[in-house]
Order: structure tokens, then sequence, then C-alpha cells
């Protein structure tokens, strides 16, 4: 065989990003010009006069007709330059890659809490379906649900840090005056364990519990939900009924059905995940985390117009790469996805 | 045990009484709902949301002001309630143009299934964007305008009705008289309002209910990190991230009055999706 | 009889119970008995009990079941007196069960050899990964797959309808149970495949001597492979007996209704074993 396939499955899919790309992009740079908003306007301020506002507008280079802008931000692109920041003038990717390692830090952890939780009461409540177990699942459900994420924050700043005073308030990533372990990944606590730093990791760890706990029970309710429905409908399989005939025991039996609704399961774990790198963006503001999420609220607010847009086209960009990934993933784990093998039989 | 001495007609019986709470449910849900967005308009006389009193600053609770005073001494009751003007108008303006916008759309890919199998690809494509970001760069880059909120929810909610309008469609067009109504040559929209809608309203009210709900809880996120409507209208996002700092130091009630109401909204949207689910025609089949 | 009989039922009543006090009889005063090498047609339509039957036995009931009366299996005493833990020692080594849908009973994410394996781990099989599967194959090309360890690695999507079915009475039958309850295990599989799967059946029950608890609608399979039958009508049994008394003088008249139904065999002088 030439090439084994399942390179031959990654490099198609890989061969298909830069139109991906090119799609997302488009959309968010017209999303973003074509509606009704004027940047200038807004960054002018309500008091601007009209000279002020049409300065801006040049700089920015609005003025210029749609489709010029356009290619010219495409040109810079594949130059490999997303811009520059309105506000500070430091060039936009440079701080994408200062901050992404404290987003991470913070979302990965979150988002496995969330996978153990949510899969944990989806289970019960497609195992139990229609009895007592179920319905206190349910409601858990719909409670953490209700819940806006930043309101668990406040709640649980309050019980653990204010009240009984056990963890860090939202102070950031370490404490008051720890210093910064060396960089070498970027993310606190993995650079501490590098420089074997122990008190700095505790720490780091200590004011990691409050955010991650607010991300991971607020998206374990999502995943809660479509787990049951996956669950459920597993559970209610031919295999199951013959798997249990052949007297294999309850824990084997929902391992089973977890492995069917495995590859589904990924798959919204990784919408999540994509969501999440500017979705935690509310809980760093609330935590002062300074990763991505609230370098975004903050160009948000100063609406730093190169950062909004190279932020968008970010987030985009790492969708798509995080939808590859589990698109891999999922041919490699469900043999039925056609990825080459089996052709030899 | 007493349910063995009377029993009716068994499965009826316990088939309305599931009715009746569903009912119940509902109706229930949608009065909280309409007192929260109709009492600032009706009773506003009543409110002082703008007063403040740098003498009164972050009273508790009292019987002069019930859920207290905030940090500039403004009444945290009437702010509250004042907030319902805000908040739930733009939840339902977003939610009922999402709904008017999609819908139509989603009945068309439904009924042509060809184009809609294509039209989907797209609204996949679509909803892959990271829409936070996307609603938060709209609304910071109008400066927080309301119409730029709806603007930014409808485009965030908008997909998620054609997909489940598509959907309904789909399967409703396959039905028997669907067809026969195709083949005495009723014209197409003819169908799909005549034939089609009616067999489709209660799960389209139920997600829009849902949808509703994410709405609200992104319209309340957007006004708590400051990008939505700007103060000092008051809205419940906005008041607790301004009761953040006291709440930190152990002052709980400018906190807890928004966030309760935030999550009582969230929890009556919910269950008037269920309810109208369980009581529809679905929840007599299953 | 009693006294060689692999399963014995009597007076088995099932209902469930509905909401709020309510409940519905699916089988009521049932009685069966499934001798040692028999083979025991179970007919009835649909809402006729079989299936509330075939759950008591296998100890898989709904939550909602309440189940009473005697089922007897050789060397356990009553089943229904029996705990879960020992029901699921049962279930597989001493019961073997074969559902309608070969290919929907296994698991779609494991190979074959991978559901041997947790099969054969879940009864304390001894024996390493290689010993395992030595014997699957063995137990697969009992029942006449061709190229058994070519099979092992195969999903089960990789299977026809009929290697499925094949696959799982290898399953089924791997551990040399007492009892084999196939219900309609045929329906889903062509004709000729139909034929295939019953004949190995049939072959199964001679070289090993087990019982077989028969459930289909079809009186030909009944006339040509069952020793007995039994006939279910809406949670009753109105017939049992020898095949060939039941079909040369059917009492009830459910039964004859079935008989006379086209298709079915001829009521006077039965099918013999050589069918036609």
């Amino acid at each position: 065989m030439k090439t084994p396939p399942l390179l031959r499955f990654v490099l198609v899919r890989v061969a298909a990003l830069p139109f991906t790309i090119l799609a997302v992009l488009s959309i968010s740079f017209l999303v973003t010009s074509v509606l009704p908003v004027d940047p200038a306007k807004t960054i002018a301020g309500p008091m601007a006069t009209d000279e002020v506002v049409a300065g801006i507008r040049e700089r920015l280079g609005l003025d210029r007709p749609l489709v010029e802008r356009f290619t010219g931000y495409l040109g810079s692109l594949l130059g490999g330059d997303l811009g520059s920041s309105y506000a500070t003038g430091q060039p936009v990717s440079g701080e994408i890659a200062e901050r992404l390692p404290a987003t991470l830090t913070l979302i990965i952890p979150a988002l496995a809490l969330a996978a153990v939780v949510g899969i944990g009461l989806g289970v019960v409540g497609a195992y139990h379906a229609g009895r007592r177990p179920a319905s206190a699942s349910g409601g858990i459900v719909t409670v953490l649900q209700a819940v806006p994420d930043f309101l668990l924050a406040l709640v649980l700043v309050v019980v653990f840090a204010t009240g009984l005073g056990v963890l860090p308030g939202p102070e950031g990533q370490l404490s008051i005056g720890t210093d910064v372990p060396p960089r070498v990944t970027g993310s606190i606590p993995v650079d501490a364990l590098l420089a074997g730093q122990w008190p700095v990791f505790a720490d780091a760890v200590r004011h990691l519990i409050l955010p991650v706990l607010t991300l991971g029970l607020t998206y374990s309710a999502l995943i809660a939900r479509i787990s049951r429905a996956l669950l459920g409908n597993a559970l209610a399989m031919e295999c199951v009924r013959f798997a249990r005939a052949c007297g294999w025991s309850e824990w084997r039996v929902v391992r089973g059905a977890l492995l069917i609704a495995r590859v589904p399961l990924l798959t919204y774990t990784a919408v999540l995940l994509a969501g999440l790198i500017g979705g935690a963006a509310i809980i760093e503001k609330v935590f002062s985390w300074g990763g991505f999420g609230q370098w975004t609220v903050d160009s948000m607010q100063k609406v730093d117009l190169p950062v909004i847009q190279a932020i968008v086209l970010f987030a985009g960009g790492a969708t798509v790469v995080v939808y590859l990934a589990m698109d891999v993933l999922s041919g490699l784990l469900d043999p039925r996805i056609p990825i080459g093998r089996g052709k030899d039989r | 045990m007493t349910s063995v001495t009377h029993r009716p007609t068994g499965r009826s019986s316990s088939l309305a009484r599931a009715r009746r709470r569903a009912r119940i449910q509902l109706w229930g849900s949608v009065a909280v709902i309409a007192t929260l967005v109709l009492y600032p308009y009706l009773f506003g006389w009543t409110l002082e949301p703008f007063s403040t009193d740098a003498a009164r600053v972050l009273e508790p609770p009292s019987a002069q002001h019930w859920f207290g005073t905030d940090r500039v001494g403004a009444d945290l009751l009437s702010r509250t309630l004042w907030a319902g003007r805000t908040d739930l108008p733009l939840t339902l303006a977003a939610t009922l143009l999402a709904l008017v916008i999609g819908a139509p759309f989603g009945a068309w890919f439904g009924y042509s299934a060809r184009l809609g199998e294509r039209m989907m690809r797209l609204i996949d494509a679509f909803q892959a964007l990271p829409l936070l970001i996307l609603i938060l760069a709209l609304v910071a880059l109008s400066g927080g305008k309301a119409y730029m909120i709806v603007v930014a929810i409808v485009l965030y909610a908008a997909p998620s009705f054609v997909r489940v309008v598509r959907s309904e469609v789909l399967a409703v067009s396959t039905a028997r008289y669907v067809e026969a109504a195709r083949a005495y040559g009723v014209s197409t929209p003819r169908i799909l309002i005549r034939h089609v809608l009616p067999n489709v309203t209660e799960i389209i009210l139920a997600q829009a209910a849902l949808i509703a709900a994410s709405a609200f809880l992104a319209i309340s996120s957007l006004s708590f990190l400051g990008v939505g409507v700007a103060p000092p209208t008051p809205t419940w996002g906005g008041m607790i991230a301004d009761s953040v700092s006291a709440l930190i130091s152990g002052i709980w009630w400018p906190t807890l009055f928004p966030g309760l109401a935030v999550f009582v909204n969230v929890v009556c949207f919910n269950l008037i999706a269920n309810a109208i689910r369980s009581t529809g025609r679905s929840g007599e089949l299953s | 009889m009693t006294n060689d009989a692999v399963l014995s039922i009597s007076d088995l009543s099932v209902h469930y119970e509905l909401a709020r006090g309510t409940s519905a009889e699916a089988l009521s005063g049932a009685h069966l008995d499934v001798g040692r090498g028999r083979v025991h047609g179970l007919v009835g339509g649909s809402g006729s009990g079989k299936s509330s039957l075939i759950k008591a036995v296998l100890g898989l009931s709904a939550h909602n079941a309440r189940v009473s009366g005697r089922i007897d299996f050789a060397g356990a005493g009553d089943l229904l007196r029996c705990s879960a833990k020992e029901l699921r020692r049962l279930r597989g080594s001493q019961i073997g069960y074969i559902g309608q849908d070969g290919a929907g009973s296994l698991h779609p994410l494991m190979t074959v050899g991978a559901q041997f394996r947790t099969f054969f781990r879940q009864h304390r099989v001894p024996g390493s990964r290689a010993r395992h599967l030595a014997r699957a194959a063995e137990c697969l090309s009992e029942v006449g797959m061709p190229d058994p360890e070519a099979v092992l690695r195969q999903y089960p999507f990789q299977l026809s309808g009929g290697m499925a079915q094949r696959v799982v009475i290898a399953i089924a039958t791997a551990l040399s149970p007492a009892l084999v309850l196939a219900d309609e295990p045929t329906s889903a599989l062509d004709l000729t495949v139909q034929r295939r799967v019953l004949d190995l059946l049939a072959g199964l029950r001679a070289d090993r001597g087990l019982g077989i608890l028969l459930i289909t609608h079809d009186l030909g399979v009944v006339a040509h492979y069952c020793d007995e039958v039994t006939v279910l009508h809406r949670g009753r049994v109105v017939e049992s007996g020898p095949v060939r008394e039941v079909f040369a003088d059917p009492r009830d008249p459910y039964t004859r209704a079935l008989l006379r139904r086209p298709g079915a065999p001829e009521p006077a002088p039965p099918a013999g074993r050589e069918g036609r």
C-alpha cells in the first residue's frame, strides 16, 4: 500500500482546512463589516465631532470600499500578520500566544470535570429512566442549567473564599505577590511543576479550583442532557438485551452502552471545547484570569477593531481545528467510519 | 394505599392529571414572566429605580426597602422590577424575530428536501462559528445599542429555528394526508399553512421557549460583562456585575435578588417548554 | 415428563403496574414444560404474553412487572426465588438466549472476538486471551462458520444477517447451556437462511441434548422442528401438547383459526421430520 489509509484520511481533511478557514474568515469579516454598525462612532464616543469620527475611520481604513478592505485584510493575513491592537499597538498574534495557555489551563480541566459530572448524571438519568434517581438527576440538571455561570461563580466565591476562607478569591491565577515561574509552556501550574516550585504549583492549583468548578458544573448540564439522550437510545438497543441475556453484569452493560455513545459524545464535547475558548470569557473576567477570554472582553469594551477581528478569526480557526481533530478521532474510534481499513478484505 | 380504593378509569385519569399539572405549569410560568414584563409598564409609578441617596447606601432589606439598597443607595426592589422592562422585552423580541425569520426558511428547506440538505450544511458551518464571541463583537462595536443586541441574538437563534422547523416539516410532509393534498394539486404554500403548520406548532413553540431561555441567558451575560444595555438603565446582569465588590465583603442582597430574577426566568422558560411538550399530541402518544 | 424437564413453568402470571394503582395483565396462570433434548414451540400473536414469559424466565422482567408462580429450572430450583446474582450467573451459562435480530444483538463497536472474550470473562472461564479466542473459534466452527479466525476479528457490520445470527447462536451455546430460548430467531432472515439456522439449532439440540423453547408465529416451523407446542392467546395458554396431537385435533378456536391461515401446515397427518 502506498499511503497508510489513516494518513490519507488525515491528509484529505487537512487539505480541506484552508477552504474551511477561508469560509470562517469571510463570514466573520462580513458579519463584523456589513451590519449597520459604525465602530468609528463608538470609539469616538457620543460627544465627538464629525471630523474626529472621520479621522478615526480613515486611520482604521473604514473609509475604503468593502472589497478593498477584504482583499487588504486577506493579503496581510497571508503574510502572517493578524494586525495590531488599536489601543496598544502590539501585534495581535503575540498577544494570543501569550494569553491562550492560561485559558487552556482553565478550560481543559473544566471540560474534564463537566464530562465526568455530566456523563454521571446522564447515566443515572438514562439507566433509571422513569424512576426516582432519574428525576433527581433531571432536577439537578434543570437547576444547573438555569443558574447563569457568572452567578454560580459569585456564589462559589462567597461560600468558599469569603465565607469559609478555604480557597483564594477572584485574584487571578496566583496569590498577589507570588512570582510567576519561568515561562516554558505559558501555563502557570505546568511551568511551576517544570521548575520544581511546589508551593507555586499548589497555589496555582488552589486558584484553579473555583473557576474550574464553575465552568465544569455549568457545562456538565449540557453534557448531562446529551448523554442522557444518547445512553437512553443505546440502552434500548437489542444488543443490550442480548448482553443482559448473556449474563453481563449491569456495570458491563452500562460500559457497553457508553462505548456506543462514545463517538457522538466526543463530538459534542469538541463542540463545547471550541465554544469554551471564547465562552470562558465571563468566568475569566469574574476571576481576573487574564487569559484569552478576558482579553476578548476587554478588547470588546475598548472597541479595538483589529483585535476583535483577529479574535473572531482565531476562535473560528480554533473551532475548525478542534472539529478536524475530532473527525480524525471518531474515524479511529468507530470502525464503521471507513478510513481505508477494511478495504483489504 | 388510597390509590387502590378509588381507581377511576385507570390510564386516562392519570393522563388527565398529568395534563392538568402541565397546564398549571404552563400558565403559571407564563403568568410569572408576563408579570415581570408588565409590572414596570403598568405600575412603573410605584418604582424609583433611578433615585439615589448617599445616606442610605447598601442598607439591608427592611420594611421600607424590601430588597435593601445598592451601593449608590437606590432601592433594589425598584431596580430589580424595573429591569424586567429591558431584559425580557429584548429576549422576547429576539426570540420572536428569530422565529419569524427562521421558521419560513425551515419550512422551505424541509419541504424541498434536496435544497434543504445543502442549505443545512451551510447552517452547520455557521453554527460552528464562535457565536458568543461574534455576539460580543457585534454588540460592542455598536456601543451596546438595544437593536444590535436583538440582531446579534437573532443571528444566534434563527439557525436553531430553521433546524427544528425543517426536521418537523420533513417528518410531517411525508405523511399520507399531505401527500394526498399534493396529489389533489393544492399549492405548496397552502399545504404548508393549512396542513403542515397546525401539526408542528406545538413542537416549535416548545423549541421557542428553550431558545428564549438561552437568549435570555446570553443577554444577561452581555449586560453582566458591561457590553449590553448601558447603565444606569437597570439590567439583571448589570446589577449583578455591580454588586460584586459588595458581595465579596459579605453583603448579599444586591446580588441575590437580580440573581433570583434571572434564575426564575430561565426556570419558567424551561417549564413552559416542558409543559407544551407534555400537553401536546406527542405527549399523549408516548 | 416433569422429571426430565429442563424448564418447568407452572401457574406463571405477570402483570404490569401502571401509573397510580392501575395494572395490566400480560400473562395469567401459564404452564409449560421443556424436556431435555426437546424442542418446545411457543406460538402466539403480539400481545399474547410470549415476551413477558421469556423475560420472566431470564429474570429480566421490567421494573414495574409483578411476577408470580413457579419457574423450575433443572439444578437451580425456582428461578423466581433466585437472587439477581444467581440469575445473572445462570444467564449465558445455563440458559442461552437468541433474539430476532442477529446483527442487532451484537455490540456494534466490538469485534466478534471481543464479544466472546467479554462473555467468557463475565462467566469466569479460565484462560488467557489466546485460549479464549481459540475456544471462540471452536464455537464458531461448531455453528458451521467458515474461517472462524477471520470472523473473530470482524465487526458486526461486516457480517451478513445470517452470519451474525450464527455468531449469536455460537455465543448463546458456547458454555453448553441446558436450555436455549430462541425468540423468533429467523424472522429477520431470508427464507433460505432461515432453514439453515433452524437446522443448526435442531442439530445442536440433537448433539448436546439441550432443551429449546422456540418462539415463533410460523406454524410450519412448529410442525417441522418442534416436539411439543404451547399456544398463547391474550395471556392464557389455550392449547398445549405434542405437536402431532395438537395439530391433528386443535381444541381451541384460536388455534383452529391459526391453522386455517394460508401457509399453515395441513391439519391432518402433520408434517414429519422430513418436511417437504
